[in-house]
């Protein structure tokens, strides 16, 4: 139904992140067609769009961590690093089956026609397409920082991406990939165990939010092929530092309701603004938010309200990062397989 | 009459924090927002409300009264949130403490004294939820100590610098609940005191370490394992550590095997020995490691006994990474297991086994020995190797530059440039010319900002005639460089446009210069 909340969006060194940012900018900068020959022959080698300020992207170490995850867990062979391109019509593109992006680490997403036409042939030919936080709630703002850290289940991708593939491809449109799709199945089935996960909240974790181990994924066929999928941040649950823990401290969001609580809640204080946030069976909710755009509580379309609440602690966090890399695994390896 | 004051407490909070207003957090406008029809209650109405009813009979009234006073930051809504913990409904105490966490940055040293003081609450998601704080709030309970000490010193006649040497103690009532936990009922709570009690100021003993390796609980073992190196080796813990390397599964025996690297004392030795017997690989290679820092001098066999291992677990963890770089403090000989471990199938262990390898003194100074590695497959591993060359050494030789300038990989030429930073002017052109002429932009446009920016040879000249080069993504390089020097630079350009007024470029910089 909806997801989570990162409250640690970078991990707690910052000193070594911008180290670590440094030291991928060069990498980024001597990394092109050329280098994408000299990777390992016959593992699967993975692109990922960074345009724009390489220093300002988001969660640099989940989409190595995740395939490294593939290469050891799955039968597939993949390069753990991914090969870094900065547009579109990177001829390493074309050469390839598979690209990732994080929707914010590009600033400007007016695609030139070289672009257009490149990401069309990619798509056409048989290329998958992984939009992260392609999908992102109006409440969270213009700016790219609270869609980082808030992983909400928008039923609806971006207005941007809508226009961005209405051009390439106008007889197509993002569909809600219905919960009973491979993808979310085809490596990995069901939420993990959650034995470890508070009682309270286990019952709307494993049959409201992530039921039968789904999410909300928008998806685009091309050829009546499964070929783009977006989803909301889920990057934000892959990244593990060098000693394997997890770098970002997720939280659940769970909808709470209490007797009484929906006429409580019409006429509570709230300090920010409110918003519409399409729901998967196309109605809509509307999202009362605080400061920091910060989800508050929700006028639900049948007239309950119930309440936003936050749950913390080491096993949540590491319950949501098992979740979000098994749904990455499955959205990869479907990515590849298909 | 309580109402009253806590309506005065409120608006000394409000002057305080400051009003919210609804222009701070104010966006562009967005046509998804809602006009707002209704008038609301105001956050203070909200929060009376709320307190009110916390004090009703019906549960379910102040179940949603504490949760709707977890959306508020205001010191009110704390305090009657503390107060709710104190409900005998769980539900209401559990929807209090989610709330309070959902805040836990604006609570003060004494809210946080009694939120930790239901520690003990005999609901166990209540008991997770206060002993996972003391990660997020254990490190600032000194500096709020101090906050609260600096508010009342002057009446106290205090000096500032004995308040900056305080640190907070638990009160006795308090202690006593935090070290009860250690043997809570629920393993989650176990293993959250274990991974944060220091940060309360409670010190680790014998008995307690030794009750703690004798949990039920797996998990609770391998976090009380990580402890052992902070202990003596009594008697009655190394009896326990035998059982453990005797009986355990085999993450708790791995655990063992690591914690042994970092304990300096012999008589764990006959324990780790006998896990470097076991059948699972990992197991062996960690216990030989530790076993190596353990027992000098290190023997032959033992060296080679962790390169084949290491080399034979083809797999990346992080247990090897911290296994590779602890072979470090073998001494000597772990230079021979740095080099073989430099053919590693696993990318991140050759580029640690480069980075420890290239330390070693005289590594660097004979290229042979490490030239090779720049002809790895991995970007990364080359990077790293460049990384630790520029970390450790200010000047390489011409002509082992010369022989970087030959790879055929752009990212080493591109890193030539990095190395050059410091290089003798003299020395210098001839390299930078062999730079210039690469067949890559990336690396013309770093060597071009380096000897502009060192003032290298003929670099006006140079710059000028970049002007003309036919890569765009060049001439604008040279255009932004020149700009950059200033005057001198401009008058370049201005000339260069003058003379050259058919070029198109000429066009582009008569725009920059207007």
């Amino acid at each position: 139904m909806n997801d989570d909340f990162s409250n640690f969006n970078m991990g707690c060194n910052i000193k070594m992140r911008v180290i670590l940012l440094l030291s991928i900018h060069i990498l980024f900068c001597s990394l092109t067609a050329t280098a994408f020959q000299q990777a390992d022959p016959g593992s699967i080698k993975v692109l990922q769009l960074i345009s724009g300020d390489i220093i300002k992207r988001h969660y640099p170490d989940s989409l190595s961590t995740l395939l490294k995850e593939i290469d050891e867990k799955t039968s597939v062979s993949i390069d753990p690093n991914p090969i870094i391109i900065n547009s579109f019509d990177d001829p390493a593109l074309l050469r390839s089956a598979i690209l990732y992006l994080n929707f914010d680490d590009r600033q400007d997403w007016n695609l030139t026609p070289k672009e257009n036409n490149s990401l069309k042939k990619f798509l056409e030919r048989g290329g998958f397409l992984y939009m992260d936080a392609g999908i992102k709630s109006s409440f969270l703002g213009e700016g790219n920082q609270s869609g980082q850290r808030h992983s909400f289940a928008d039923w609806q991708v971006r207005p941007k991406v809508k226009e961005i593939f209405s051009q390439i491809f106008p007889k197509e449109s993002f569909y809600p990939i219905p919960r009973d799709h491979e993808i979310f199945r085809i490596y990995q089935k069901g939420v993990p165990n959650p034995e470890d996960i508070p009682e309270a909240i286990r019952n709307f974790v494993t049959n409201e939010k992530w039921p039968q181990g789904t999410y909300s994924l928008m998806g685009l066929d091309i050829n009546n092929r499964l070929a783009v999928v977006a989803s909301p941040i889920v990057g934000m649950g892959w990244g593990k530092d060098e000693t394997g823990n997890w770098i970002t401290r997720i939280s659940f969001r769970v909808r709470e309701t209490a007797e009484g609580l929906s006429e409580r809640l019409s006429s509570a204080a709230y300090s920010g603004n409110k918003f519409e946030a399409k729901r998967e069976d196309g109605r809509f909710d509307i999202i009362y938010s605080q400061r920091e755009a910060h989800p508050a509580w929700v006028e639900e379309p049948e007239g309950r309200w119930r309440i936003f609440r936050y749950y913390h602690g080491r096993e949540i966090n590491d319950y949501i990062h098992r979740f979000y890399t098994q749904l990455g695994v499955d959205i990869f390896v479907y990515g590849i397989c298909n | 009459m309580k109402s009253f004051f806590a309506l005065i407490g409120l608006l000394v909070t409000m002057v305080i924090w400051g009003f919210p207003s609804t222009s701070w957090c104010a966006d562009k406008p967005n046509p998804k927002k809602i006009p707002q029809i209704k008038k609301n209650m105001t956050e203070l109405e909200t929060i009376m409300r709320a307190g009110k009813e916390l004090t009703s009979e019906n549960e379910e009234l102040r179940l949603g009264a504490a949760k709707i006073l977890g959306k508020y930051s205001q010191s009110m809504a704390r305090i009657f949130l503390l107060k709710a913990l104190d409900d005998k409904s769980t539900r209401v105490r559990r929807a209090a403490a989610i709330s309070i966490l959902e805040k836990i940055k604006y609570i003060d040293l004494r809210g946080y004294e009694k939120f930790l003081s239901k520690i003990d609450d005999p609901d166990a998601e209540i008991r997770r939820s206060v002993s996972s704080s003391i990660l997020y709030v254990g490190g600032r309970l000194t500096r709020l100590k101090r906050d609260e000490m600096l508010r009342s010193a002057p009446a106290k006649g205090m000096l500032y610098r004995k308040i900056n040497r305080i640190q907070y103690t638990l009160p006795a009532s308090n202690k006593e609940k935090v070290e009860a936990a250690f043997f809570d009922a629920d393993p989650i709570v176990r293993i959250n005191i274990i991974k944060s009690f220091r940060s309360l100021g409670i010190k680790l003993n014998s008995d307690l370490l030794e009750r703690l390796l004798k949990d039920e609980n797996e998990k609770v073992i391998v976090q009380a394992m990580k402890l052992i190196n902070s202990m003596p080796m009594n008697p009655a813990i190394i009896e326990q550590l035998k059982t453990i390397a005797d009986k355990a599964s085999v993450s708790v025996k791995q655990q063992l095997a690591l914690s042994a690297a970092d304990i300096r004392d012999k008589k764990i030795v006959p324990i780790i020995e006998k896990l470097s017997l076991n059948k699972d690989p990992m197991i062996q290679l960690i216990s030989n490691i530790s076993l190596a820092l353990l027992i000098r001098p290190v023997d032959s066999k033992r060296v080679k006994q962790i390169t084949r291992a290491f080399l034979d677990i083809e797999k990346d963890s992080p247990v090897l990474v911290t296994m590779m770089y602890k072979i470090g403090g073998i001494g000597d000989k772990s230079i021979d297991i740095y080099r073989e471990l430099t053919k590693h199938k696993k990318e991140r262990l050759r580029m640690i086994a480069w980075s420890m390898y290239l330390r070693f003194p005289n590594i660097l100074n004979d290229s042979d020995k490490w030239m090779h590695g720049l002809s790895d497959h991995s970007l990364q591993v080359r990077q790293e190797i460049i990384r630790t060359i520029n970390r450790i050494k200010d000047i390489l030789p011409s002509h082992v530059l010369e022989e970087m300038i030959k790879s055929p990989y752009t990212d080493v030429r591109i890193n030539v440039v990095r190395l050059l930073q410091k290089f003798p002017p003299k020395d210098l052109s001839q390299l930078a010319f062999k730079l210039l002429i690469d067949d890559q932009v990336q690396v013309r446009i770093n060597i071009l900002t380096l000897i502009t920016k060192r003032r290298i040879g003929n670099w006006r000249r140079i710059l000028q005639r970049t002007l003309q080069d036919s890569n765009k993504k060049l001439q604008d390089h040279a255009i932004n460089l020149l700009i950059q020097t200033g005057t001198e630079g401009k008058k370049i350009l201005e000339s260069f446009a003058l003379e050259n007024p058919d070029l198109p470029v000429s066009l582009v910089l008569k725009k920059r210069l207007r």
